[in-house]
């Protein structure tokens, strides 16, 4: 699926760039790539590049005859052949005008991805079995020419593949390629109206992807047919981003077992919650909800000041998740695994019930603001069983309300606080 | 959505609305070539024409055909065609008839982009036969025209494919494009055309014109195999008058008609004194209708038929009068299959090896087959001379009068047909009794029976376009006008003069062929039109020769007479022929352009460039001396002082210049795109890129970050947010000087 929507100029859109922090001008991670992008370096013009560049074409760019293409070039040879066999110049007229139209396709084409840039941008959260977008921002920085019928190919697949099934039986080409195949999602996505002068677009393309964990989008080419349709040319441009795909949601069933040390309601605890009680005023960072602004505290200090609140005094939970490869032997089982921990804590953070996971005996990470919650689900993204998961220490290692998970069976999981089984996936 | 304003582009149906006007101007631009080919199809182009016009008007009219008549189309179509295959005896034809039904049938069909491609490759196929067959100069015209449409076509399609979007959609929204109301659709149109654009455009086709310019004149030629192929499947016929045969009245019908039959191109156009007389076809033999070529002569053609570039005209050695250096002629097809000679002639050069029937006797080059294109060859060394020798002629009638030929052997020549007039009592009493009178009895040479003939001719009888034959049994026609007084055309003169000699007992024949012409002013070429077909005779002198007599009043025979005729001698220099040089531009660049050519061509440039860099060097060696001498020259401080002023006013009026030049150019970007142009963003931009340099290879620090920083806000923020500009490029300095020293 591709929808495209409009921006305005490329200005605009570095203007925004330009306010957002102070990061350093050369490590910009949202570079724009194709031939109009203003980073790549600028060679010394020489001679002999120019001719080389001429006959055989630059790295990754792709040149292809259409079926159209092959008719020309066979319709040529022809003309061609039958003005040599009868010396007629009207033939020779028609080929020579065969072949300058075959030139002038080879021109407007590099006229059209002249002063074209893109840069990849996987857009929001990637989760395992949700369709996302990743969005392809174009520009066409040239002073007067439109760019027309460009296409962007694109690609996800895992990082990490998981070793390959032994075969039963040898395989046939066409079966290994498949296999090889098979975590690939590709897709293609058109620029169907043309790009203004100056002008930018944006693509977005909806992916699903399938598994957990670190996925590479890449765009691998852009290509057009344009002008007429001869030649397919692409531009293959590698640009690849790391994105991580957290684990998916699943159905479980809470049973809804308390724990033994509930406390008393009304007390304020010294923790950031979603309470009533304004605990402090705090900067804005990025993710904070508008409603939370305190506007006349960000008119006086003269930037952005969040209203912080109190938990509630009600015990949260802490999620302790140890992966010993040992007692998670089953992949499917692991997997189930991480998407109940991270549905789990979904459902306990949005009830405010969640105060932090830990993972492997490691420290408790806390989760008082959405982005925690997006941390941790990047933790449970990376997870993988490992030989000796460390032991529970510091102030939580005695603490209360810790719901921690076993396998059940060769495909379920259970979820138990203080040894009571509270969950079941 | 973005705020930006809405792209002004046309949208799917739009686009396919422009494809049909494309697709349907091309079709009736390859259906424009059928009429320069001699086919039977006009009536077929002009019904396919208007049908595909009335399709282009309204858009709708197609769909409203019932699908059982689309589907019944092609077969009807390959019935239509092999019933044609079957009735015609050429195939070309057939061919090209079928190629109009199936352009007209896809044009007016509405297409997909398979099929749109078909369209294309129907009418080039169309155009391509039509240049092929013709090399006419409109062939060019409609070629540039076609590539334009198709360009245009193509690239139109391309854009139809980028903006279809999956997903199959109603009938009603297919063919919504056909309900688009024309001068809304023109509106748009006007609107989306951006004059750069379509100035862009326009740039590329011209290049696109003169690259295939440069391509034609730098592909190697070297002729693969002779004669050309496409001249079996069709059959043509010559005007008459030019025939092997010509009735009475068929060189007049010629008269009538102010088309130009052929182009002679000289290359000194000095020492012609005369109108030419353009001898085509010798009619030796006679029949009542009118004279035609023996069957000997045919014969003989034959016989001495040869595949061969080159024909050799005369003796090497032998001392002429040649003028006009080489003659190039172009014969425009239809003409004759007889090559026009004006005289004698050193060589005959065709373009390319053909077969040629040749009498050197009879002085009659042919070629084999009635030519379909325009016909090119070349004469060197033309002697233009009323006499044409004929060594074998006496030997050739002594033996014939000794030995009468043998019937069977038709096709020997016989030069007693040279003597055989109109038979009969009353014909030979009308002959004998008329040649009485003009020789009174008495015995004199051929020249002077010839010149009493022609002045009893011409007062007996006027010239007149039309001729009315008095009535008379027993007579032959020509007998029977020779006989009166009335008026006639150059062919009742001609074969007059002929019969009366023969009467005499002179060998005599008819030629039929040109005579004159007009002088292209603008080329420096003969036309020689239609209109200037004639008939004449040649009379065989008793020795060797064959005299020319043209006893038609108004020609001239005599030294004196061709000398005023060639002081009047007019130059055409009106719209026709300024046209008409067009074409012989195009015949002589185009379609005459040879391997031979293309190495003169490649000579022309070679001198050129060898000259040109002769004349630079020695200019520029030149200069380099008068340089060298003034500075060799005494130098005291009023002239070191005169120097060195006239050199600083040179630097400073070129820096004037170049300062006044930035002025401009920045006032003009100022006054086109106020928005975008700002030195403050011009500078930040460029502290940018100097920056970027000097922060490359190493990590950037704390006060670089906020240079840079604000180097961007001034760079690409908003106005209101921008710091104070100075400032911050006196902070980048320091920046960058820091920078240089670590």
């Amino acid at each position: 699926m591709a929808t495209m929507a409009k921006v305005g100029p490329w200005a605009s859109s570095s203007a925004e760039r330009a306010v957002e922090g102070n990061r350093p001008y050369h490590s910009d991670p949202m570079d724009w790539h194709g031939p109009g992008a203003a980073d790549r370096k600028r060679r010394v013009f020489e001679w002999r590049v120019l001719l080389w560049s001429l006959v055989f074409p630059p790295k990754r760019h792709r040149i292809s005859l259409t079926v159209p293409g092959l008719f020309l070039m066979g319709l040529s040879v022809g003309i061609g052949t039958a003005a040599y066999n009868t010396a007629s110049n009207i033939l020779f007229i028609t080929l020579s005008l065969l072949l300058a139209c075959l030139l002038l396709s080879g021109l407007l084409s590099w006229f059209n991805f002249m002063g074209t840039c893109w840069r990849l941008r996987p857009s929001g959260a990637w989760r395992a079995g949700h369709e996302t977008l990743v969005t392809i921002e174009v520009e066409n920085r040239k002073g007067w020419l439109p760019s027309y019928s460009l296409w962007f190919e694109l690609a996800t697949q895992p990082r990490h593949l998981p070793p390959p099934e032994k075969p039963e039986k040898e395989m046939k080409m066409r079966e290994i390629l498949a296999a090889a195949e098979k975590f690939v999602t590709r897709g293609r996505i058109f620029l169907r109206e043309r790009l203004e002068p100056r002008g930018a677009a944006t693509l977005d393309w909806g992916v699903k992807p399938t598994r957990r964990g670190e996925a590479v989008v890449e765009l691998g080419a852009v290509g057009s047919l344009f002008p007429f349709g001869f030649l397919r040319k692409n531009i293959g441009t590698a640009l690849k981003q790391t994105v991580l795909v957290w684990p998916a949601q699943v159905e479980y069933q809470w049973t809804g077992a308390v724990s033994d040390h509930a406390g008393a309601s009304g007390q304020r605890t010294a923790r950031a919650g979603t309470g009533d009680d304004l605990l402090a005023l705090r900067k804005y960072e990025q993710g904070d909800s508008h409603r939370l602004i305190h506007w006349k505290a960000s008119a006086r200090l003269g930037k952005l000041m969040i209203r912080q609140f109190a938990a509630e005094s009600h015990d949260g939970y802490v999620l302790r998740l140890d992966t010993p490869a040992a007692v998670w032997t089953r992949p499917e089982q692991f997997e189930l695994l991480c998407s109940f921990v991270g549905t789990l804590a979904e459902d306990l953070y949005a009830s405010g019930r969640l105060r932090g996971i830990t993972l492997n005996g490691g420290p408790l990470l806390e989760t008082r603001r959405i982005r925690d919650l997006e941390a941790v689900l990047d933790e449970l993204a990376r997870l993988q069983p490992v030989e000796e998961p460390g032991a529970a220490s510091g102030e939580w290692g005695a603490a209360k309300n810790v719901i921690t998970f076993a396998p059940e069976g060769a495909r379920g999981i259970t979820a138990h606080v203080d040894g009571r089984q509270t969950a079941s996936a | 959505m973005s705020t930006a304003a809405k792209p002004r582009q046309l949208n799917l149906d739009e686009l396919r609305r422009l494809k049909w006007l494309l697709g349907g101007a091309m079709a009736l631009v390859s259906l424009w070539t059928v009429f320069f080919l001699d086919v039977e199809a006009l009536g077929l182009v002009a019904v396919t024409g208007s049908v595909i016009l009335a399709a282009l008007v309204w858009p709708q009219l197609p769909g409203r055909v019932p699908a059982l008549v689309w589907k019944l189309s092609v077969p009807a179509i390959i019935v239509a065609m092999a019933a044609d295959f079957y009735f015609s005896p050429d195939t070309l034809p057939v061919l090209i008839r079928l190629a109009i039904l199936l352009v007209f049938y896809r044009t007016v069909s509405y297409r997909r982009k398979r099929e749109d491609l078909q369209l294309i490759v129907l009418s080039m196929f169309l155009v391509v036969v039509a240049g092929v067959l013709t090399s006419a100069l409109g062939f060019a015209f409609l070629l540039l025209l076609f590539t334009a449409c198709g360009l245009g076509f193509l690239f139109v399609i391309t854009l139809i494919d980028a903006s279809e979007t999956e997903g199959s959609r109603t009938p009603e929204a297919e063919t919504a494009w056909t309900r688009l109301d024309w001068r809304r659709f023109f509106a748009r149109l006007r609107g989306v055309a951006d004059w750069r654009l379509l100035a862009f455009a326009a740039t590329l086709f011209t290049a696109v014109v003169a690259m295939s310019g440069l391509l034609f004149l730098i592909i190697p030629r070297f002729e693969l195999a002779s004669g050309f192929f496409l001249d079996r499947y069709i059959t043509r016929k010559s005007r008459t008058g030019f025939t092997d045969t010509v009735k009475f009245g068929d060189v007049s019908e010629l008269i009538r008609d102010e088309s130009v039959a052929m182009r002679v191109d000289l290359s000194d156009t000095t020492g012609l004194r005369e109108s030419p007389y353009w001898r085509l076809v010798v009619l030796d033999e006679y029949t009542p209708e009118g004279f035609k070529v023996s069957a000997g002569l045919k014969g003989e053609l034959i016989r001495g038929q040869r595949v061969t570039q080159q024909l050799r005209g005369r003796q090497i050695g032998r001392e002429v009068n040649a003028v006009g250096g080489t003659w190039t002629f172009y014969i425009e097809p239809g003409v004759s299959r007889f090559l026009p000679l004006p005289g004698s002639y050193s060589t005959l050069r065709m373009r390319e090896v053909s077969p040629l029937q040749f009498s050197p006797g009879h002085r009659v080059v042919a070629l084999r087959t009635e030519p379909m294109t325009m016909t090119a060859f070349q004469l060197d060394e033309v002697e233009l001379t009323p006499l044409l020798t004929d060594a074998r002629f006496p030997q050739l009638l002594k033996a014939a009068r000794e030995t009468p030929p043998a019937g069977t052997g038709q096709y020997r020549y016989d030069p007693g047909v040279n003597l055989r007039g109109p038979s009969g009592e009353a014909n030979e009493a009308v002959l004998n009794r008329v040649v009485a009178e003009i020789t009174g009895g008495a015995e004199m040479p051929v020249e002077e029976f010839t010149r009493r003939a022609i002045i009893w001719l011409q007062s007996r009888h006027a010239y007149a376009l039309s001729a009315r034959l008095p009535a008379g049994l027993g007579k032959d026609d020509i007998v029977r006008w020779l006989d009166s007084n009335e008026p006639g055309f150059c062919e009742y003169f001609a074969a007059s003069l002929t019969v009366l000699a023969r009467a005499a007992g002179h060998p005599a024949r008819v030629v039929a062929g040109f005579h004159g012409g007009v002088l292209n002013g603008f080329e420096n070429y003969y036309m020689v039109r239609n209109s200037d077909a004639h008939a004449w005779a040649e009379v065989y002198d008793g020795k060797t020769a064959w005299v020319r007599a043209d006893p038609t009043p108004g020609a001239v025979n005599t030294p004196a007479e061709i000398a005023a005729q060639a002081a009047r001698q007019q130059q055409d220099s009106s719209w026709s022929a300024r046209v008409d040089s067009l074409r012989v531009l195009w015949y002589r660049r185009i379609v005459n352009f040879d391997s031979r050519a293309q190495v003169q061509m490649l000579d022309s440039v070679k001198t050129f460039t060898t000259d040109s860099g002769v004349a630079l060097r020695a200019r520029f060696d030149e200069f380099s001396k008068r340089l060298k001498d003034w500075l060799q020259q005494p130098w005291d401080a009023a002239r070191a002082g005169r120097t060195a002023g006239l050199l600083a006013g040179v630097v400073a009026l070129g820096w004037l210049l170049a300062r006044l030049g930035q002025w401009g150019w920045l006032r003009w970007r100022l006054w086109r795109r106020p928005q975008s142009f700002d030195p403050v963003r011009q500078k930040a931009g460029r502290w940018l890129s100097r920056m970027r340099q000097s922060t490359q290879d190493r990590l950037p620090g704390a006060e670089d970050g906020e240079v840079i920083h604000d180097l961007r806000r001034l760079r690409y923020g908003r106005r209101e947010t921008w710091p104070e500009p100075r400032g911050v490029f006196r902070r980048a300095k320091q920046a960058r000087r820091s920078a240089r020293s670590r």
